[in-house]
């Protein structure tokens, strides 16, 4: 027996007005993994220490440690403009509307994207290639961007107290690199080995999904782009430093 | 036959609906939000050609009047206007936010001003890590980035009819 029209109206109205409250009550999020957990108030004031100018400072640092690692940057013009304007009218619609975002394209064929403080955004030619269309790359882009504007990347170092050293390096009064250098490695190994923590990762899922979404973009692109990864047998290594693909899309969902 | 074509017609465009639905985020009337910009406009009308009835600073609380679409029909102390919900916030943004301002000048004037090359310091650590050919990729990605400012993310937004330039 076939379902009749009007159910299945009622069923496609319902799904999609459920899902559209689901998205948009961020400001009620039942879970924000840096209000959360013993030492949280040292970890979120430890961020604040931080200003604009160790912010460009650490994050050229980690960009260059990014593209050493991922074989340089893709000097492709054409595709680094169509990133750039994707990437910043997805970044003019941030939290952080008025720090100006780079975005840039890894010479790797593997899956991934990095983003480094002070706005430095990558992806791999391997995702840059694999997205389909705009949607999905803005999937992609305002996952990092997330990342950025939450400040993840500096967390891991206002954790270890490597803020003085920053200080000092930037404003150029100490040739003691020794703790700046050490906490651009603290950063290096949680992009390129460790990986953020699932909490941390599922919360740049989730609000730069609803980034996409504001700013014109499909929500799911991030969504389609994972779950047609999943489907193949990838031949190059799959965001390989960000959760399980099947465990996002189900957060995704 | 006539009947089966309304209701695919009907479901076509309620699906299509809900679609664009998701894409908005729905405010209830009476609503706080915070301007998340170093300057937000407020405008005459629900559209980004509109004059601006006047600005508001970072971190202002407005309240939802009327929603349209993707416009939000907002007050604050300063006055009241119309703003695109994606310059607004939920929550109000951290106050270290406002650290951004120093760069903001710059990049909301010309593509040229806004360049902003490879921190010092980060030209030092890649000197120091023998790292001086990633050093001029940045630097070229800089260069080629930085060409692209606020003009051309309007265009590509109008082209696109995303953002405020939602149909």
């Amino acid at each position: 027996m076939k379902p009749s029209p009007t159910i299945l109206l009622g069923i496609v109205t319902l799904t999609y007005v459920g899902v559209a409250v689901a998205q948009f009550n961020l400001p009620n999020l039942p879970v924000d993994p840096f209000k959360i957990g013993e030492g949280a108030k040292k970890i979120v004031k430890g961020s604040t220490g931080i200003g604009l100018q160790e912010e460009l400072s650490i994050g050229g640092s980690v960009a260059v440690e990014i593209v050493s690692t991922y074989g340089g940057v893709w000097r492709d013009d054409a595709a680094t403009r169509r990133v750039n304007l994707i990437g910043k009218a997805l970044a003019r619609y941030s939290d952080r509307p008025d720090l100006p975002f780079r975005f840039g394209l890894l010479n790797s064929p593997s899956i991934n994207g990095f983003s480094a403080p002070g706005g430095y955004v990558f992806i791999t030619k391997g995702a840059y290639e694999a997205a389909q269309n705009d949607d999905e790359l803005a999937g992609i882009l305002a996952h990092e961007i997330t990342h950025v504007v939450r400040r993840h990347a500096l967390r891991i170092i206002s954790r270890n107290e490597f803020i003085s050293g920053a200080v000092g390096v930037t404003a150029g009064s100490t040739s003691d690199f020794r703790s700046y250098d050490l906490g651009i490695s603290d950063i290096s190994r949680t992009l390129f080995k460790t990986g953020y923590d699932s909490g941390t990762e599922f919360d740049a899922d989730r609000r730069g999904r609803a980034l996409a979404a504001q700013s014109g973009f499909a929500a799911d692109g991030l969504a389609q782009f994972l779950s047609r990864l999943a489907a193949v047998s990838a031949s190059e290594p799959t965001f390989s430093t960000h959760p399980p693909l099947k465990d996002r899309m189900s957060r995704l969902k | 036959m006539k009947f089966k074509q309304l209701i695919r017609a009907t479901i076509t465009i309620l699906v299509l609906g809900s679609w664009i639905g998701v894409a908005w985020a729905a405010y209830e009337v009476g609503a706080t939000v915070f301007t998340k910009k170093k300057l937000t406009d407020l405008l005459a009308e629900p559209n980004r050609s509109s004059t601006a009835t006047t600005s508001v600073p970072w971190g202002e609380k407005l309240t939802v009047r009327n929603q349209q679409g993707v416009w939000l029909h907002v007050s604050s102390n300063s006055g009241s206007g119309w703003v695109f919900l994606g310059n607004v916030a939920g929550e109000k943004p951290p106050a270290e936010n406002t650290k951004d301002f120093m760069t903001s000048s710059a990049a909301e004037t010309t593509a040229a001003t806004a360049a902003r090359p490879l921190a010092p310091a980060a030209q030092e650590f890649a000197d120091r890590r023998g790292a001086a050919e990633a050093a001029r990729d940045i630097q070229w990605l800089e260069g080629v980035a930085d060409i692209i400012g606020s003009f051309d993310v309007d265009a590509y937004l109008q082209q696109t009819g995303k953002g405020e330039f939602a149909p």
